[in-house]
């Protein structure tokens, strides 16, 4: 599909309405047909606003990377104050989180504690809804590699499936290749990597003081 | 460095695009990251992927002529700030998307906001009507600067 010279499209996320935010919060046994109806609705804007590449509105993410949690196997969502028990320099951790770009307060992070493997893909599943729901341009979200392996990995947590967070990181490479194989051959036309921690990783993540993150 | 290209390597087909950004949860600009896209280019620059989109709505982005090092990619502009209730003039996005077509080329930038518009589903950082608006806007300089 040919775009126009500055094409248009969102990041990525759209405001999830509230009768979907409720539904997710009271674990209703309609939430795929809520979130269905959601990303519809998500689509209509962007058409009706005359975007030339359409997103879903990642309505069935809790958001853009806490979500793997739900589709992977080894990756557990821990609270911060959970996360703090297993951390041996503490103030470093808590210097890390004031640094970290998310509200580190307000979510849960996912950590990796097994062996990953794939319960259901990433972004394959939503992208083939997106394909059959607009006639236009799509572009799919994946969160980035620097920032899945950069907040995954707590030594104490991970180590056991994975001796150090490069061998887990090449884990996470593996599976944004299959995803990236997969989207390529529907004939996606974007497929943009999220790293919001990114500036944090190389601008500071030099700093050996970094036990998590 | 390398694992972006790992990921990328040898795979045809989509446009592939990396989105960096510096915190979208308070409406507050003060209490997010601030400074320049400077440091970062160098390793922009070295990632093998085709579109970087990054955030130039609001002045804690730095000088935009900081993209002058991404020449030969795709840049997606962010020029809707997506935690403000005000919506963007839309000349305002064509003076902004001209001057990065003046430093990338006519056929290089690409128009979107900062950030998403739902990044943490408990914490939307605007309502779906606003965010329709701020997209409009988006559309609206598109059509002109495209005559």
């Amino acid at each position: 599909m040919k775009l126009p010279p500055f094409a248009v499209s969102m990041i990525g996320s759209w405001p999830r309405p509230d009768w979907l935010l409720e539904a997710r919060r009271k674990r209703r046994a309609d939430l795929a047909e809520l979130e269905r109806q959601a990303t519809l609705l998500a689509i209509k804007y962007q058409e009706d606003a005359g975007l030339d590449i359409i997103a879903d509105g990642e309505q069935r993410r809790d958001n853009f990377f806490s979500f793997i949690a739900s589709r992977l196997e080894g990756v557990r969502l821990m609270s911060m104050a959970e996360l703090l028990d297993h951390v041996d320099d503490k103030a470093a951790f808590e210097q890390m989180l004031n640094a970290l770009d998310v509200p580190a307060f307000a979510i849960k992070n996912p950590v990796v504690t097994g062996t990953i493997s794939v319960r259901e893909p990433l972004a394959v599943t939503d992208a083939r809804f997106l394909r059959a729901s607009t006639r236009r341009a799509i572009k799919v979200t994946l969160p980035g590699p620097y920032l899945l392996s950069r907040s995954t990995y707590v030594t104490s947590l991970s180590s056991a499936a994975y001796a150090t967070r490069e061998a887990m990181a090449d884990r996470f490479v593996e599976i944004l290749r299959e995803e990236l194989t997969q989207l390529a051959a529907m004939g996606v036309e974007v497929v943009q990597f999220d790293e919001p921690v990114l500036s944090e990783i190389i601008l500071a993540g030099k700093s050996k003081t970094h036990t998590f993150m | 460095m390398d694992l972006i290209n790992r990921v990328v390597a040898g795979i045809r087909g989509p446009i592939t695009a990396v989105h960096v950004c510096r915190g979208n949860w308070s409406r507050e600009d003060g209490v997010l990251l601030s400074g320049g896209y400077e440091d970062l280019m160098p390793y922009l620059a070295r990632m093998n992927v085709d579109l970087f989109a990054l955030e130039y709505a609001t002045p804690r982005a730095g000088a935009l002529e900081a993209v002058s090092a991404l020449k030969g990619k795709l840049l997606g502009l962010g020029v809707v700030n997506p935690r403000t209730m005000e919506v963007e003039d839309p000349e305002w996005i064509v003076q902004r998307a001209r001057q990065a077509a003046d430093i990338l080329g006519h056929d290089k930038v690409m128009l979107n906001p900062d950030c998403g518009f739902g990044t943490f589903a408990d914490r939307p950082v605007s309502s779906a009507e606003i965010a329709a608006e701020k997209l409009r806007a988006l559309v609206a300089a598109a059509r002109i600067l495209r005559t």
